[in-house]
């Protein structure tokens, strides 16, 4: 058996098999497509899922249903994203797991609505005042999100944080056929709840690395909640060294765990040429790459980057081709400095990169 | 609960300026729930920013410190969660002051329209007084503050006429030395729905430094500007209706799913593009094509272009069907290009110099090296030039069974009776080509 679908429906598909139980929405092309399906199936789960008057309300109202304990996502594009940023921030600072899917069309401001581009990784990747790591994931195909919302999630739910799933409109919007049985469905996780044993604290830790153990609003234990800088229990404080140490907290339960959510697909011939992109392009890399003979990474986690990891790979090539579709080159920004000398940033708008113009460029260096 | 100091601090550890609103408010509302008998966990306060969002900590139930605005929104998605979800047990309060309610206007605006059942107290001290008492939406006309030294020119904003009028099922109007403020609470919180109180209040802290005002005066300004209100209307909150309307149905997820019914074999991919106007069934014939290849043990993809109105301008679909994985879901070179319309041909044009075969409407050009059909003769019928075109490419090239095509719109199609005409003219018209 086969199915007809898009990108925007296996997330949708993957989202509801990952235990998303609340979704809150506002239409916006490309992302409509997610914002559809999970109107139409989270009741026949028994979820919610809301139409919100604005994107803001829509991230506030997952924000909420996350507090009570239930796994909630958003979908949405630039303009969007751009209003979600302060609760964005919010998610970051109170350790509230929630799932944005972002799916990228032509910026900035209202841009191509209907026109593809990669434009936002930078612009995800920085996107809380502070500047605080969140993990960035992104699809390289189009039956690919179904695995990857599915790890999305988990990652969101286990370390207490919202993610990002960043991916394009010509991955939500086209349809492909596809062999349910092909897809790949990870195990599913959970936060971790707090177990009753020591004395409940909101925010409470051993290790800076560590995640806290969850307990609802309206839970058994009375929890304190809050986007301000705060101590462990979750009261507002500023002349307090443990408030700096809960920010420190932030970062390295994001960066000491990285290794759990490191994705990518990594394609080693014998070449000295190695070509890096991400999303959507990945498909036209690995059909020039069969041709050409050349090796290729592919990376699913955008953001944080393992750079000793990337670093061990980088090494090995003479030349480094790092093709995305967007104006600034924005995965090359984040890692040319690990790149090596021979590095070439191949970027363009307006449509997809074909595999024959990244055969072109193979060809011009 | 035996002691009302159980859930609150001792007024003298309040963090506000000596008699401000907030601690009259702060007390009434755990009276308020002391006296409903409320357990410590099934109460959630959340609080906005601003002086009243100091709160958390003399409240010894759940709390939650929200940004500036939004508490409305967050909580009605804790609410929403809980009364759908849970045992509808958490009674949530909101504290907003002038800023939460102008800021998050729209929050409220929603909630109370959709009746989600939180409660929300409106501090409204006519004036923002944690960042030094400038005027906001809620300061009255000729009230002074560090930014109105002259007096407001200005109308205050009536938000419970906005919030009664957005669909709140229960709101109220009153001062803060009310001494039935704590009864109003204890009826907000005990309604199922959205419920609001607006409080008007003191800033000990600015308002007495720039106007001659006094707590009692409180009582005059409320007078003078409406008077006290208290209203109820039964309505079905968000979560009773949500449970009626949308938890009926139980069935799997919905996916347009195909058995193959053969194994075509096919020795390379073929890459058609469909270019016509929106709402002459460019997208859904395409999509039956990707379907009939499926039915024939093929893989396909359907890349979608078109402005950003679906219902006029260009509609362009690039269509590949192959023996085999695709990755690249564009189309470079297309074995067949199809052209219904104008606005179809401006934006292929590119195409045009790269396509091996080309059928196009006659009307559009003379160009003799085209395939040149009368696609638009059948504009009268549902996606008619669209699916003419599409017979006239399986008469005259046979990519692959056309039965399978037919078998797509049977299964798939929308006014199939139509659709299957112009097929078959179209197929009939390729054969004599
Ligand atoms: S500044 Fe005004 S609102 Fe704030 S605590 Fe003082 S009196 Fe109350």
């Amino acid at each position: 058996m086969k199915i007809f679908t898009s990108g925007g429906e296996l997330i949708a598909k993957g989202a509801i098999d990952a235990g998303v139980r609340f979704f809150a929405g506002y239409p916006i092309t490309p992302a409509s497509v997610i914002y559809e399906p999970m109107m139409r199936e989270l009741p026949k789960v028994e979820g919610i899922a809301v139409g919100a008057s604005d994107e803001i309300s829509a991230i506030s109202y997952c924000i909420g249903a996350s507090l009570r304990g239930i796994k909630s996502m958003t979908a949405t594009s630039g303009p969007g994203f751009s209003l979600m940023i302060e609760s964005l921030s919010y998610a970051i600072m109170s350790e509230i797991p929630i799932t944005i899917v972002l799916a990228q069309r032509l910026g900035p401001a209202t841009g191509g609505a209907t026109t593809s581009s990669q434009g936002d990784l930078l612009f995800s990747a920085f996107s809380n005042s502070g500047s605080y790591p969140l993990p960035i994931i992104s699809p390289s195909s189009i039956e690919e999100c179904y695995e990857l919302i599915i790890h999305s999630v988990n990652v969101s739910e286990f370390l207490r944080t919202p993610v990002i799933f960043l991916t394009e409109k010509e991955i939500t919007m086209t349809k492909k056929s596809i062999d349910l049985n092909f897809l790949k469905k990870p195990e599913v996780l959970e936060r971790k709840y707090f177990s009753g044993n020591g004395q409940f604290k909101t925010y409470n830790f051993k290790d800076l690395k560590d995640v806290p153990d969850f307990s609802p609003v309206g839970g058994e234990f009375l929890t304190r909640y809050t986007g301000s800088a705060h101590d462990k229990k979750g009261d507002l404080k500023k002349d307090d060294p443990e408030v700096i140490e809960v920010l420190y907290h932030l970062k390295e339960k994001i960066l000491k765990n990285i290794d759990k959510f490191l994705f990518y697909e990594y394609f080693e011939r014998n070449s000295d040429i190695l070509i890096v992109s991400y999303g959507v392009t990945s498909e036209s890399v690995r059909e020039i790459a069969e041709l050409k003979k050349v090796s290729y990474l592919i990376l699913k986690t955008l953001y944080p980057l393992k750079e000793e990891f990337l670093k061990s790979i980088f090494e090995k090539y003479k030349k480094i081709i790092v093709v995305e579709e967007n104006i600034m080159g924005n995965l090359y920004i984040l890692i040319r400095h690990l790149l090596g000398t021979k590095a070439y940033s191949l970027t363009k708008i307006g449509s997809l990169i074909s595999p024959g113009e990244i055969k072109n460029f193979l060809e011009s260096i | 609960m035996k002691d009302l100091f159980e859930i609150i601090e001792k007024p003298q550890n309040f963090p506000y300026c000596p008699g401000c609103g907030h601690t009259s408010i702060d007390m009434a509302l755990a009276r308020a729930i002391f006296e409903l008998n409320l357990e410590k966990k099934d109460v959630l306060i959340v609080s906005d920013i601003g002086c009243v969002g100091l709160v958390d900590k003399l409240f010894n139930v759940h709390t939650l410190h929200t940004l500036h605005g939004r508490s409305t929104a967050i909580a009605s998605g804790v609410k929403m969660v809980d009364e759908v979800l849970f045992d509808n047990q958490l009674k949530t309060i909101v504290m907003i002051g002038d800023g939460g309610a102008t800021i998050g206007l729209l929050h409220l605006v929603e909630s109370a329209k959709l009746n989600v059942d939180i409660t929300v107290l409106v501090h409204n001290n006519f004036l923002y007084g944690m960042t030094g008492g400038q005027h906001s939406g809620l300061t009255p006309k000729e009230f002074k503050t560090s930014t109105t030294i002259r007096g407001n020119p200005f109308e205050a904003l009536r938000i419970i006429d906005i919030l009664k009028n957005s669909g709140a099922s229960f709101y109220a109007r009153t001062f803060s030395q009310d001494p039935d403020l704590k009864d109003i609470i204890k009826e907000a919180i005990s309604h199922r729905g959205f419920s609001v109180i607006e409080i008007l209040e003191l800033c000990t802290g600015y308002a007495t430094r720039y106007n001659d005002i006094k707590g009692n005066d409180l009582k005059i300004i409320l007078e003078n500007s409406g008077g006290k209100i208290k209203e109820k209307i039964e309505r079905e909150s968000f979560g009773l209706l949500y449970k009626s309307k949308f938890f009926d149905k139980k069935s799997e997820f919905e996916f347009t799913e195909i058995e193959a019914e053969r194994k075509i074999n096919l020795k390379n991919p073929i890459k058609i593009v469909i270019a016509g106007s929106a709402g002459e069934g460019v997208q859904l014939a395409s999509s039956l094509l990707c379907i009939s290849a499926i039915l024939g043990g093929l893989n396909s993809t359907q890349k979608n272009d078109n402005p950003v109105t679906v219902g006029s301008g260009f509609s362009v679909s690039e269509i590949i069907i192959k023996d085999g994985d695709i990755k690249y879901t564009g189309i470079e070179e297309p074995d067949y290009l199809i052209i219904t319309s104008m606005d179809g041909l401006k934006r292929v044009k590119g195409f045009i110099e790269r396509s091996k075969n080309i059928i196009i409407d006659e009307s559009l050009t003379d160009n003799k090296n085209f395939i040149r059909v009368p696609a638009r003769k059948y504009i009268k019928l549902r996606g008619g030039p669209t699916y003419f075109s599409l017979g006239v490419l399986f008469g005259k090239f046979n990519p692959f069974d056309f039965e399978l095509y037919e078998k797509a719109i049977l299964k798939y199609g929308k006014a199939k009776d139509e659709t299957l005409t112009c097929f078959r003219e179209g197929l009939n018209f390729g054969r004599k080509l």
